[in-house]
């Protein structure tokens, strides 16, 4: 017996919040049972003691990449369904919850997010409108994101808890590196655009280049630990520029 | 030696170990020493799913992993070994352990019956005394959970309570 | 009046989909910039606020319990001051000075995130051993994100207030001239887009694609 359409698309829209109560002890634990309570609903309709029991089971420590939880959650119903024995579903849930995490931090947060905010800052930069930036950013990388989320949930629920074989033998491993590769295109064609103030709305001469060239070197070269220098020059520079004010 | 690191963390593969470790550390083949995975290979492909492709998992038994210890420590790839509490280092390094090997701890989260030494690192009572005999083996004991952070001496720790 | 309190409900919403629900994205630097000046009338100036903060943001990955900054509501506060105060100086010295003012104020954010992560922990997981039941588990979750929401809208709300006022009284102060302002931004800018590399696989294993995307970026220059 499958799930209704009831069930499934209430599982699926609470996936969306399933980081609603993120905390330091259980990570998305709560998210978790509040995700899947309509499929606990269904299966434990006439039992609330083990309806009770299972929204605990549910409740435990949990995480995962959260456009790739339904894929955990649509497996987790299945296994509920077939009834499972607890020791099990926990073993599936230690098991699945740190690959989640890893693969969906290096395809998504690491990949497709900041793919797509680099090609909407190049269109900015270039002169595309400010509406017309902000509706392909969103539609294009929530495509991916739907079908991201809505292909994992359908995987699940077909798959149970061998949905790893299936996703191995995807084409996600290999479009992640597709994405990573496009990223560090959109990157290089990216600087020179800022280089010459295109953040600044303004066409600046050659030091300011030359020494924006050097900037995007050394952020090439040492990656984010230039990030505290580089906020706390900004911030020097504005309080030098103030000060000279008040001064003069 | 080319055993990098001996991890305690019950996540096993997983970020903090892939990126954090392995930027740093680069393991060719990470061994999770478990008898429970090392018998199901549903929940070994789940635990291969975050592994970028360059990188090799392989699950061995207890058992398998004493027989194979002396292999890794003098061969050429180069090994993160993994275990998913620290009964299983101690039952894996007791008796074999070279003096001076490091155990690092990490990622051992809140369970009934665990009490928080640290934010990542929460034992029982079992476990502070697992950790003690690692220690009495001549393991040095220390909690770390990323190489960007400050190591914590654990036996230190645990004894000062 | 009206216009802070939309700030506000924009920050408020911005800060729920930054993690809670329903994580699409408009709580990116770069669009919630774009709204909260829509709400001055400013849509483009808070757009180039929020990339300008975005450029920043790019790096941070929301992995584990890791500390950082909250770039949504932070870019809210920053765009929806510097649309309100445009006109108190030179735009390109405003624009430096919003930037900065966003670049701590996305802190502050990051600490408030910090404690209602500490407070969730007390309210959905209080004890493990005997957590409550459905309806229970249910009422609490909402409730984390109803305090998410009033969290988000608070810390925009507040920020937006303050970075205005700072705006409006330091602005007329900025000695150092538009070019410079435009310059240090853009020197500083262009390095934190560098700086993103590393997330795509590093100089050495992209070197060619990423010289291939200067060598496109430079062309495109030249013909524009």
């Amino acid at each position: 017996m499958a799930f209704s359409r009831g069930v499934r698309g209430g599982m699926f829209l609470r996936s969306f919040a399933i980081q609603g109560s993120w905390n330091y002890r259980t990570l998305l634990g709560a998210g978790l049972a509040f995700t899947l309570l309509p499929a606990l609903r269904e299966l434990y309709r006439d039992d609330p003691a083990r309806l009770d029991d299972a929204v605990r089971r549910h409740s435990g420590v949990f995480n995962g990449h959260p456009y790739l939880t339904p894929m955990a959650v649509g497996a987790l119903a299945v296994l509920e369904q077939e009834g499972a024995d607890a020791a099990l579903i926990e073993r599936f849930k230690s098991a699945i919850r740190g690959s989640l995490g890893t693969l969906g931090d290096r395809l998504i947060w690491a990949g497709w997010r900041p793919v797509c905010l680099l090609f909407s800052i190049g269109l900015l930069l270039t002169g595309v409108r400010w509406w017309v930036v902000a509706t392909i950013f969103l539609v294009l990388y929530n495509t991916g994101h739907l079908l991201l989320r809505a292909w994992g949930f359908r995987l699940g629920l077909e798959r149970g808890r061998s949905v790893a074989e299936q996703l191995r033998r995807s084409t996600v491993p290999g479009l992640q590196r597709m994405v990573s590769t496009f990223g560090a295109f959109l990157l290089g064609l990216l600087l020179p655009l800022l280089a010459v103030g295109g953040i600044a709305s303004a066409r600046l001469v050659w030091p300011w280049v030359g020494a924006a060239a050097l900037a995007a070197f050394l952020g090439a070269r040492y990656g984010e630990s230039v990030r505290r220098p580089i906020v706390f020059a900004l911030a020097g520079f504005a309080l030098v520029g103030l000060l000279l004010g008040i001064v003069i | 030696m080319a055993i990098v690191l001996f991890r305690v963390d019950e996540r096993l593969i997983h970020g903090q170990v892939v990126v954090g470790w392995g930027t740093v550390l680069h393991p060719d083949v990470f061994v999770v020493v478990d008898d429970e995975l090392a018998e199901s290979g549903w929940e070994q492909e789940l635990y291969c799913l975050g592994l970028p492709p360059q990188m090799e998992a392989r699950f061995a038994s207890v058992t398998q992993a004493r027989e194979q210890l002396p292999g890794w420590q003098t061969g050429w790839p180069r090994v993160l070994v993994l275990t998913r509490n620290v009964r299983t280092m101690r039952r894996l390094l007791e008796g074999v352990a070279l003096p001076g090997v490091e155990v690092n701890i990490g990622g051992l989260h809140f369970a009934p019956g665990r009490r928080a030494v640290l934010p990542y690192v929460y034992l029982s009572d079992e476990e502070r005394d697992d950790v003690e005999a690692l220690a009495t083996e001549g393991v040095s004991v220390s909690a770390r959970d990323l190489p960007s952070t400050r190591a914590t001496h654990l036996a230190q720790l645990l004894g000062s309570e | 009046m009206i216009g802070w309190l939309a700030v506000a409900l924009l920050g408020g919403l911005v800060g729920l989909d930054s993690t809670a629900f329903p994580q699409a994205m408009f709580s990116r630097p770069l669009i919630a910039g774009a709204l909260a000046g829509l709400v001055f009338g400013h849509p483009l100036d808070g757009m180039m606020a929020g990339a300008a903060l975005e450029i920043f943001a790019l790096i941070i990955l929301p992995v584990g319990a890791a500390r950082y900054p909250e770039a949504g509501t932070g870019a809210v506060a920053a765009a929806a001051a510097y649309a309100q105060a445009l006109g108190a100086g030179p735009r390109p010295a405003l624009l430096l000075l919003a930037v900065v003012f966003g670049l701590g104020w996305e802190r502050i954010a990051g600490v408030s995130v910090i404690l209602l992560r500490r407070e969730n922990e007390r309210l959905v997981a209080r004890d493990a051993r005997e957590p409550p039941g459905a309806e229970e588990v249910e009422r609490r979750h909402l409730g984390a994100m109803a305090i998410d929401l009033l969290r988000g809208a608070l810390i925009a709300g507040a920020g937006g207030l303050v970075g205005a006022f700072l705006l409006r009284a330091l602005g007329p102060l900025w000695a150092l001239g538009s070019v410079t302002a435009a310059g240090v931004l853009t020197v500083a800018a262009t390095g934190m887009v560098a700086a993103a590399l590393p997330l795509f696989g590093g100089f050495r294993d992209r070197r060619l694609v990423f010289v291939v995307g200067l060598i496109c970026g430079s062309l495109l220059l030249l013909l524009a």
